[in-house]
């Protein structure tokens, strides 16, 4: 009897274990092995400690590198203050509409990524009646926003927004609002009772939705490919070139895991600034 | 698969491809074009067959840019900002070697790296909008773009909107390239393949093809067909060029090994670096 319960935790951990494995660790151990390799499509490829692969990832590509990060930033920078009034009008003032305006969220993605990168194509192009009108109050001069750098962070902002919205709203909804009606009778101003009951209360959800808003950002190159110029490239557009069009596998694989390195070293900076606690969601749970 | 000429001859190289039997496919011998015929790669058609041609020259907004008239012209500061290039290495960089003076035929390693440097200053200054593949068309629908190096097929179907864009023949001449049929190794039913390929050379059936897609047919006797089912498309240049119109056009320079390597990389870093 006791044999059996022990094992049901591994078994129930199985299945996720059994995907991790075969759809990330192997395909991660393969690629990591291809980085490592020298040759090209023709003369087939052979392990050989390649380490000069990221070498060359690391001085040729700094630039789209340095610019990707720069994006990524600025976009989750825009996308948390877009998303966190948005969420708690629909947390705190939502009332019978609250599903209606977590449907308006989520609908853009019923379009795919692409096709919804590409409707901005028109909605950005300098002819359109968008930047006119931007143009005409002050926020576009020159009236030309597709293929500068403006354009490609709007893009980013706006196909990641929901991954900002939804864990904000998600950790700002398990608030309990008598913390809050507790702190306006310790004589609090709505103002004092949101900077320090609230917004503390929701870190969780704020870190979760930079996270997931800034990683995926950090690798896309659907948006500067669609959006940008010819000198608004990030190192996702850099990794495609390098695997489709030079068919380069090393050097691509190389240029991906120094990506993966380096954002796993920003991560982990923020969350060690940010507080780990809050991550694990102690001080949201119970107050 | 349908693929252009120098992926054709790598994937044969590669061993992707398979050899054709030609006594599947007696339309192709008896019906395929004349100039079309012997090309370098494959001079017997063993492995590919031509589906259908086409050249890349510029495609021009002419309500815009009246007075683009050759591939240098796209670098004319007047025009920064306004003029697209083909991500298609294999296209743009002979078509700027060409407006450098390049001999196609003769020409090395080092031609093929100075005209990626002149493509790359102009993308650094912003003379050159983006880098596209047939989304080219968008830009010049909006205006976007003024003049772009594009493909013929396209100009003829985005003239049906807009009679303002037409395919202006470069001064220094156009590139000629063919997409081929070919049948990879291990194909399921490559009797099925060789039954199409055999229907699409029957100029009957091709004439509907390029009565659609506007590219130039690699199969002879379609423009009598198309001259009683579409006049304007008979008569259109583009559809059946003449002798003289592309007399100055060539197929891109062959690259292999090494040379292509450095060349790829070096435009890859252009595009989307």
């Amino acid at each position: 009897m006791a044999g059996r319960r022990r094992l049901t935790p591994y078994l129930l951990l199985f299945p996720g274990a059994a995907w991790l494995i075969v759809f990330f660790v192997v395909p991660m151990y393969y690629m990591a092995r291809l980085s490592l390799d020298s040759g090209t499509l023709e003369t087939g490829f052979r392990f050989t400690w390649q380490w000069s692969n990221y070498g060359d990832a690391l001085t040729l590509y700094q630039d789209p590198f340095i610019r990707a990060f720069e994006y990524a930033g600025a976009a989750t920078v825009i996308a948390l203050l877009i998303g966190y009034p948005l969420a708690y009008a629909i947390a705190f003032r939502g009332g019978k509409w609250k599903n209606a305006m977590l449907f308006a969220v989520i609908a853009p993605f019923f379009t795919t990524y692409l096709v919804r990168t590409i409707a901005w194509e028109t909605i950005l192009s300098d002819q359109s009646p968008v930047v006119s009108f931007l143009d005409s109050i002050g926020l576009a001069p020159g009236g030309h926003i597709l293929a500068t750098a403006s354009a490609v962070i709007a893009g980013i902002t706006y196909n990641f927004l929901p991954f900002m919205v939804l864990p904000i709203y998600a950790s700002l909804e398990r608030i309990d609002p008598r913390l809050i009606e507790a702190g306006k009778d310790l004589y609090a101003s709505s103002r004092a009772a949101f900077v320090r009951v609230t917004l503390p209360l929701s870190a969780p959800g704020i870190i979760a939705g930079t996270l997931l808003t800034f990683i995926p950002a950090a690798g896309d190159y659907v948006n500067a490919f669609f959006l940008g110029g010819t000198n608004n490239k990030m190192i996702g557009n850099v990794i495609q070139g390098l695997y489709l069009n030079v068919r380069d596998y090393p050097a691509a694989a190389a240029l991906s895991f120094v990506l993966m390195a380096v954002i796993m070293i920003v991560v982990f900076v923020y969350i060690r600034f940010a507080g780990s606690e809050s991550l694990m969601g102690e001080e949201g749970a119970r107050a | 698969m349908v693929v252009t000429d120098w992926m054709a001859k790598k994937m044969y190289d590669l061993g992707y491809v398979q050899n054709l039997d030609k006594s599947a496919i007696p339309n192709v011998e008896k019906n395929l074009v004349p100039s079309l015929r012997g090309r370098p790669f494959d001079p017997n058609n063993d492995f590919a067959v031509p589906w259908q041609s086409g050249m890349t020259g510029l495609v021009v907004r002419t309500d815009l840019a009246p007075d683009i008239k050759s591939i240098c012209d796209l670098f004319d500061p007047k025009y920064k900002g306004k003029v697209d290039m083909l991500t298609e290495m294999r296209d743009t960089v002979p078509l700027v070697m060409k407006c450098e003076g390049v001999d196609l035929s003769k020409a090395t390693e080092q031609d093929w790296l100075d005209a990626i440097d002149k493509i790359g200053q102009a993308a650094d200054d912003g003379q050159i909008r983006r880098f596209t593949g047939n989304d080219y068309a968008r830009d010049l629908t909006s205006g976007d773009a003024v003049a772009v190096i594009g493909w013929s097929g396209d100009a003829i179907q985005l003239q049906a909107d807009n009679p303002d864009i037409k395919f202006v023949m470069p001064k220094e001449g156009c590139m000629l390239w063919s997409d081929n049929m070919v049948i990879p190794v291990g194909a399921p039913n490559p009797t099925a393949a060789e039954a199409w390929m055999n229907y699409v050379y029957d100029p009957k059936n091709q004439a509907q093809i390029t009565d659609w897609n506007y590219y130039v047919s690699p199969v002879s006797g379609v423009k009598e067909i198309l001259q009683k089912i579409d006049p304007p498309a008979a008569k259109s240049e583009l559809i059946f060029p003449s002798e003289q119109f592309t007399a100055k056009c060539d197929a891109a320079p062959p690259l292999t090994g090494e040379e292509e390597t450095n060349v790829t990389q070096a435009f890859n870093a252009v595009v989307s670096g």
